[in-house]
This record gives structure tokens, sequence and C-alpha cells, in this order.
């Protein structure tokens, strides 16, 4: 009777210690998470980078009106570098490094913009 | 023996309790973003159920285009705008004669013209004329000359909208006069968006439309959402962070729409009684429930400038402020005390209020 109830512990203890273990490993992957940069055109989905083991790279994108965007990436870092557009408001955002900024080219209807966990804010005003 | 069975019972409920944490991570997170209204709109929102997260970023977006056609000033390349947009059809029939509109766009003219009278014309959404002769809206800017404005500006006056609710109409008095949403369509929109939302039995969003941005309750995690301020000068750098629920935080800047000419900066931030852009600002946020609300009063804060602005803030009801000042002073209102934190990035001087 006694041995029973220590296995009973046992197996509960170790059910207990399994159960903290999986929910802290779950909030942990939905909290942390890479820094990545995502760059859309016309709002699609394009690419999606790792920031954090990024090589320097230069991507050219093209839309479907034969205007184009010129990203370059750095490590930790990114921005338009160039752009066939009027104002150039994009090419002046200059780089970018934190969730939740965004560089955006509203004439060539283009974005990148910065994702993964911050530890700061949920989005910006601007 | 009964020792044990405490221990056993104590251990279940720390075991049913390390499950319980588990319970908001069955939400799920639905985010998209559209270019629409001359701007980036982003939303996501969360919900239990995959197919009720799509249909309400779906259904968001129809509001933005909805209110995106009542409201678009200018005629879209290959689209018949002028069919949907009560806008162009009140302009083109400005001395002419009363036009029927849609509720919505009878809501956002109202509304706007109640802001014009109480900040006594510092906001107007008349301002057309001046808009178009800056070539703002229209990627063709240039300074134009003093005699210009003079003239245009007799085209500006908030008073000579004529609502007529019963049947519907609005009317503009005088020939060549012409309405500009820019500073309320996307406020407007964004509140719509939230209320389909809403109706749909979302309990947590996020609307960001061009850096007009709407909480929508708190986060799954039941804290609350915290918002970032740009700083004016750094793109990259946020100046201040809020921390908000069911709350509009809506930031209007001298660095969001401008060009430059002889190396002066022209902002799109244009002060309706001098046709001439405000200059004692380079940015302003305000915080109130209705996004409608806060996208409109930037723009009569910004032109009030800082000390009038700080005083048509205070007294609204339910409105918090931040001014960044040309000179880099920052001030606002008491009422954000406790949901405000600066960063201390930038060389802002912090003006904590009595």
């Amino acid at each position: 009777m006694k041995n029973l109830n220590y296995y009973i512990l046992a197996s509960l203890l170790l059910l207990v210690l399994i159960s903290f273990g999986v929910s802290h490993l779950v909030q942990r992957q939905m909290t942390e998470g890479d820094l990545r940069l995502e760059i859309y055109t016309d709002g699609q989905l394009y690419r999606k980078i790792s920031l954090s083991e990024a090589s320097n790279e230069e991507i050219k994108v093209p839309n479907k009106d034969g205007h184009y965007n010129v990203v370059e990436i750095e490590k930790g870092r990114a921005r338009i570098k160039e752009s066939d557009c009027p104002n150039q408001m994009c090419v002046k955002t200059g780089w970018i490094s934190q969730p939740g900024q965004i560089a955006v080219c509203v004439p060539n209807k283009f974005n990148i913009v910065i994702k993964g966990k911050s530890n700061k804010v949920d989005t910006i005003s601007y | 023996m009964k020792r044990w069975s405490l221990v056993i019972i104590f251990l279940f409920i720390i075991f049913a309790c390390s499950g319980c944490k588990l319970k908001s991570a069955q939400l799920k997170e639905f985010t998209d973003e559209k270019f629409l209204m001359d701007t980036l709109i982003q939303v996501t929102v969360y919900s239990d159920d995959e197919q009720k997260g799509k249909e309400a970023l779906d259904k968001a977006f129809a509001e933005f285009e909805r209110i995106n056609n009542l409201t678009d000033r200018f005629p879209k390349d290959g689209k018949n705008t002028a069919v949907f947009s009560d806008v162009i059809r009140i302009n083109e029939n400005a001395g002419i004669k009363p036009v029927q509109v849609s509720t919505d766009t009878l809501n956002i003219v109202q509304r706007s013209l109640y802001y014009a009278q109480l900040s006594g014309g510092s906001f107007d959404i008349t301002i057309g004329p001046i808009m178009d002769l800056w070539g703002f809206g229209k990627n063709e800017q240039h300074v134009p000359s003093d005699e210009q404005i003079q003239k245009t500006l007799s085209l500006v006056d908030y008073r000579k909208v004529i609502v007529d609710p019963d049947n519907g109409t609005v009317y503009l008095q005088k020939p060549g006069m012409s309405l500009d949403f820019g500073g309320v369509a996307k406020g407007y929109a964004t509140e719509e968006a939230a209320k389909v939302l809403r109706e749909l039995g979302i309990k947590h969003a996020l609307i960001n439309a061009g850096g007009n941005v709407y909480a929508l309750g708190t986060k799954p995690d039941g804290s609350l959402w915290r918002v970032g301020v740009r700083d004016p000068r750094n793109e990259n750098g946020i100046i201040a962070v809020l921390s908000v629920k069911d709350t509009s935080v809506v930031t209007s800047g001298d660095y969001e729409r401008y060009f430059e000419e002889r190396g002066v900066r022209y902002s799109h931030l244009i002060d309706p009684s001098t046709g001439k852009q405000a200059r004692d600002l380079m940015q302003t946020t305000v915080v109130t429930e209705s996004s409608t609300d806060a996208d409109i009063l930037n723009k009569p804060l910004f032109v009030l400038g800082h000390q009038r602005g700080m005083s048509f803030a205070e007294s609204l009801q339910g409105v918090g402020a931040i001014f960044v000042g040309a000179d880099k002073q920052v001030t606002f209102t008491g009422n954000l005390t406790n949901q405000l934190k600066f960063t201390g990035d930038g060389d802002y001087q912090i003006i904590h209020q009595k």
C-alpha cells in the first residue's frame, strides 16, 4: 500500500514537471521567435527572411505594373535601398531593425516589415 | 495516510493550473494587410476558429474599401469611382445643387463640421482647393505664390457646407469649393472596421491604418496593448509607449506627406486660415475612444500649436494628447500620465505638468 502511494506520488510529480515544461516551451515558442523580414508586394507576401542570420543581400522586387523596389538586407536590419516611385518616401525611411517597424512604398504598393516578438511594442502609431 | 492524499490533491491542483496557462494559446492570430486609402492597412484579429478569424479579416478590409469608395476625391484609373464616391459628386455639384449621399458620408461631414466649429476653423474639410494648389494628393507638389493662396482661400469655409440630415443631402454653396476627407476618412473607416469585428464576436484585435491605430479589447493574455509613438525625426525611433485597450491612438506629423523646396520642408498639415504649413509642432498624437475623433482632432491640435492646442485638448472630455514641438519640447495632457512611458530616445525635452 505504501509502495503504491510512492508510485502514484512519483508519477504525479513527473506529470507536473512535464506539463510545466511543455507549457513553458510552448509559451517560449510563442513569445520569442526569430527576428524576420517580410517582403510584401501588393499586400501579398513575397518573401520571408530570417534577419538574425541574414547575410548581406540585395533583392530587386518587380511589381505587376512593371515598377520595382530594391531591398537591401544586412544582419539584423533591412531597408528599401532604391525605388522608381515619384516621392521616394520609402527610401527616405532608411534602415529598420525593430519588430513592428515598416518601410512602405504606397505608389508601388510595396512594403517591408520586421516581425518577431518585441519586448517593447505591439504596433507603432506614425 | 491523510497527509499523503492532501499532498496528492495539492499536486493535482498544480497540475491542472499548469494546464490552464495554455488556454490562451488556443486563440489563434490571423493577420493580413492591404494597400487601401493611399496607405497600408494592417489588421490582426484573434479567434479560436480559423474560418471565423479569416472572415473577420475579410469583413474588416471590406469596410476600408467601402469607405474608400465613398470618399475618394480623385477618379482612379480605369475605374468609374464617381459612381460610388459621394465626395466627387458633392464637389462636382458645388454651387449647383445639394447631393444625396450615404449615411456614412453624412456622419463624416457632420462630425467634421462639429469639430470645425469647436476649433474655430482650425480643422476644415473644405480645404480641398488649397490641397490641390499645393499639389498634395496628386504628387505634383510645389510652393504656390501668396497671391494664389489668398485667391484660393476664399473657397475654404466650412460654414458654407449645408447639410440636410432629413433629406440626406450635402451642398457646397460656392462654385469651386471642394471637400477633402484626408483628415477623417481613415479614422472613420477604422471605426467602422472595429465595429464589424465586434459584431462578429472578436474580443482582441489590432488595426493599424497607415499609422492610425485602434486597439480592440486587450491582448489575448489580458494585458494592455502597447502602442509605440514614432520619433518625428528618426524613422527607426520610438519616443513613447502607450498602454491601451478599446482605444485609438492616432499620430500626425510633418514627416508624413511632405516635400522639400530650397531646403524648406512643406508638410500636408496646412492651417486653413493661412493656407500655409503650421510650423509650431512637428508631431501630435491623440488618444481617445473614437477613431474618427482621434483622426480629426490631430489636425486642429497641430494647427493650433503647442499652447493653444493643449488648451483645446484639455477642454475635450476623454481625449488625451501628446505634443512634440518644433523646439523638441514634449508636453502631454495629464490624463495620460498612468498609461504613457517615454523611452528617452532622441534628444527631446519632456515637460511634466503638475
